[in-house]
């Protein structure tokens, strides 16, 4: 909050001609679509009732599950080779535990933190009731389970839970998440990425 | 085939040690490339003056870096990815270039229906000994590889209940989970000095 007050000299006398964008759109992922896969309607507030957001319909690609498998360092053919994984009874390739991580919800970091926040992990569940293979639609809700505010060393900190679950098109539960973030709530960076 | 080498349910006991495993330390390459990945652009795992600003010394790793480096080490373990829930508390940041070894233990042994599932403490500790991700896992095995055949075969899961708990001192702990209590230390006797560890509590 003030190392900008610092770059920018304070010129109070005539209010600039053009109104600037918000300092968010200097972030390079301002803008995309986070929840590309989701369907109409306004994503979750987080004021408002604690509910879970509308579904996100996420069609399981192998080539998302193979790069999400590299990313983590597997080597397991399940997760690469359809062939292997039908030797061993799955549809096709198998989606590593940690996959649904990567699907999108209709509530994204965005409506939970404000923007140039510090996001922190604190800790992170995944449970897995179905096996997910590439070719399935799962459909993504999330909600806020825990919203808290305890004062940090460097102001005031935000412990956000949040909870995803998939199913399958007919409402059979596929996995759930539980994460739980630490947003430093009044400290906004000068620069930022996305969330 | 692979098979053949699984581990069973059958063959597991409380206290079992899962082979501790040296993971390759997470750089900035492997964290840049799980936030593409993932989806999960937060600026502190590739933004470095963004990370300098907030006062970290760098960049930091995703902390499912973590959980997936364990669910490998069980998986790798267990020859199956038969891990149906992991849930993970990060200790400490972790840094790139970070030497971190994955360990874990049997905490508990129980049949639901069918399912034979085991609990597992787990937890990655620096060359310190401190620990710095700690958690507990849940696996659905297979009883024996008769149960294994049967059940590919298309048949029913063979029904066996516990046998008898392998130490008489600890008569109560095969039948259900364990509580939180008889969780909440792994082995003392092999981790080498875990200072700062000592004192945390699992909640």
């Amino acid at each position: 909050m003030t190392t900008k007050s610092k770059s920018q000299p304070s010129r109070s006398a005539v209010p600039p001609p053009v109104v600037r964008p918000p300092v968010t759109d200097r972030s390079p992922f301002a803008g995309l679509p986070i929840a590309s896969t989701g369907g109409e309607g306004p994503a979750l507030d987080k004021n408002g009732p604690a509910g879970w957001s509308r579904p996100a319909l996420n069609e399981i690609e192998r080539g998302a599950i193979r790069r999400f498998a590299e990313a983590i360092g597997e080597t397991n053919p399940l997760f690469f080779d359809p062939e292997a994984a039908r030797a061993q009874g799955y549809r096709d390739v198998l989606a590593p535990l940690l996959f649904p991580f990567s699907l999108r919800s209709s509530l994204t970091l965005k409506d939970v933190a404000q923007p140039n926040r510090t996001v922190l992990s604190s800790d992170q569940q995944v449970e897995a009731f179905e096996p997910i293979c590439a070719g399935d639609q799962l459909l993504v809700s999330s909600r806020i389970a825990e919203l808290t505010q305890r004062p940090g060393n460097t102001g005031p900190l935000e412990f956000v839970v949040v909870e995803d679950e998939g199913r399958t098109p007919e409402g059979k539960i596929v996995f759930r998440t539980r994460r739980t973030l630490i947003i430093r709530a009044g400290r906004e960076q000068p620069a930022a990425g996305g969330i | 085939m692979a098979t053949a080498r699984k581990v069973y349910y059958q063959a597991l006991q409380l206290g079992d040690e899962m082979p501790s495993w040296q993971c390759p330390p997470f750089d900035r390459l492997q964290i840049v490339r799980y936030a593409g990945a993932s989806g999960d652009m937060n600026p502190l795992y590739f933004d470095e003056p963004f990370a300098r600003a907030a006062g970290f010394r760098s960049v930091l790793a995703p902390g499912a870096l973590a959980l997936a480096a364990l669910a490998q080490t069980v998986h790798e373990w267990l020859k199956a990815p038969c891990l149906r829930r992991l849930h993970v508390k990060f200790l400490k940041i972790i840094w790139p270039g970070e030497q971190l070894v994955c360990r874990g233990r049997v905490v508990g042994k129980r049949r639901e229906g069918g399912d034979y599932l085991v609990d597992l403490d787990v937890w990655m500790e620096n060359p310190e000994g401190e620990m710095m991700v700690r958690g507990s896992g849940t696996a659905v095995l297979f009883y024996s590889a008769q149960d294994e055949s049967q059940r590919l075969a298309g048949g029913p899961p063979l029904i066996v209940d516990d046998p008898a708990p392998p130490k008489p001192q600890e008569p109560a702990r095969a039948a259900k989970s364990p509580g939180k209590a008889a969780r909440a230390k792994p082995d003392r006797g092999k981790r080498p000095a875990p200072r700062k560890a000592a004192g945390k509590r699992r909640r």
